[in-house]
């Protein structure tokens, strides 16, 4: 019997407790197949054309590189944002559920602007008026995205809030998760299918209004509140 | 007097005795062979055996850092002040907002750069010179005491007479 039927048959049944089944997946986190010296793959275009003809093109083109990440693509409407998204809101690892759930809110952000498109009395108000879902998307997150970080400290038996510099990585993901959160805990949430209040949130959220963007002037205001113990952050 | 009777078998009677006293008696005559007892200093008479060179460590035991200001506070707490002033809208304050993140990120960026080169060695000289555990440790490496290599290190002693 092979490794994948085997695993196939013991996923399904229903001896395993789900600790165990979650043990029989070889995540990247626990063992990758490429040797050390294999070098990481560039799949964006934009950057492929800018190394083209240079010194470290000529030096890659010799030198073992590892396969594509399965989540790379040269299509136009992939957006580096959006696939954090999903990655984000995944849960038990169940990726078509969720990118079915993406394109869904996608959607429904898409009919939320046109509704509104056209119910715009003025030309120059409809130009104004942001229909591409990716890009709502992103000025989403870009909107939602915190200046500052929070860190608590134990100094002497005290806890402080400190606030601390947030680095360019971070900010996406508390952006996305404040999103997510506040879109979870909707009052209307059981009436109304996820998605849909998804959206509702990211398309206020692009307009820089409602509550995430609330929740984030509430915790810019908690660091202003903590200042002076700027300096008892750990990092430099 | 304890008894023991359960169902069909018979009952059997037997005394508890202390041995505490005993057992520790015992044990402090064990532990004495070994050397562990508390002796006192005028009835020691071994003789001071060097098992470990009498060499100092070429480390220093990592303490405590300096307290110093950390990277780009007062870029921060003028961005903080200045959206307090306009009750948190981002769009009037860009200039100290860029002004905050250009820093932190050039720090980031430089710190990148150092750790993939290696160590940083910018150490003062002079005579009054505050040097942390961490310096310390870095120029005594360059000009080692003794053999030793790992913290915990133990030379073997030469074979044994008694």
């Amino acid at each position: 019997m092979s490794v994948g039927r085997a695993y196939v048959l013991l996923s399904q049944s229903r001896r395993w407790p789900s600790g165990y089944r979650r043990l029989l997946h070889l995540s990247p986190s626990i063992a990758t197949m490429w040797p050390p010296h294999f070098e990481d793959p560039i799949w964006q275009q934009n950057a492929l054309k800018e190394l083209s003809g240079s010194q470290e093109f000529e030096r890659l083109k010799t030198v073992p590189i590892k396969s594509a990440p399965f989540t790379a693509s040269a299509s136009i409407f992939y957006s580096p944002i959006v696939e954090r998204f999903t990655r984000q809101l995944m849960r038990k690892g169940k990726r078509e559920i969720y990118d079915r759930l993406m394109l869904d809110t996608m959607g429904e952000i898409k009919r939320i602007q046109l509704s509104r498109y056209y119910d715009a009395k003025s030309d120059t108000a409809r130009t104004e008026i942001e229909t591409c879902p990716t890009r709502i998307i992103e000025m989403a997150v870009e909107n939602a995205s915190p200046l500052m970080l929070i860190q608590s400290v134990r100094m002497g038996s005290v806890q402080y809030q400190v606030p601390t510099p947030i680095t360019a990585e971070r900010t996406p993901f508390e952006a996305i998760r404040w999103i997510i959160e506040i879109a979870y805990d909707r009052p209307n949430n059981r009436k109304l299918s996820f998605y849909k209040s998804l959206a509702d949130i990211i398309v206020q959220t692009s307009m820089n209004v409602g509550p995430v963007i609330a929740r984030k002037h509430e915790h810019h205001r908690i660091c202003d509140q903590n200042r002076a113990y700027a300096n008892y952050r750990r990092q430099p | 007097m304890y008894v023991i009777s359960k169902g069909f078998l018979p009952s059997v009677q037997f005394n508890m005795v202390n041995l505490t006293s005993h057992v520790l008696k015992a044990a402090d005559c064990r532990y004495s062979s070994l050397g562990r007892a508390v002796i006192p200093n005028s009835k020691q008479t071994v003789a001071f055996r060097e098992r470990i060179p009498l060499a100092l460590r070429n480390h220093v035991k990592i303490s405590g850092t300096f307290k110093q200001q950390k990277v780009c506070v007062n870029e921060m707490v003028e961005m903080m002040s200045c959206l307090q002033k306009v009750d948190q809208n981002e769009a009037m304050c860009q200039k100290e907002i860029q002004n905050f993140q250009k820093c932190y990120n050039g720090f980031v960026n430089a710190t990148n750069v150092a750790r993939k080169a290696g160590k940083p060695k910018d150490i003062q000289t002079g005579n009054n010179v505050k040097l942390s555990s961490i310096q310390v440790t870095d120029i005594i490496r360059d000009f080692p005491t003794s053999k030793r290599t790992r913290v915990f290190y133990y030379e073997k002693p030469p074979n044994r007479t008694y």
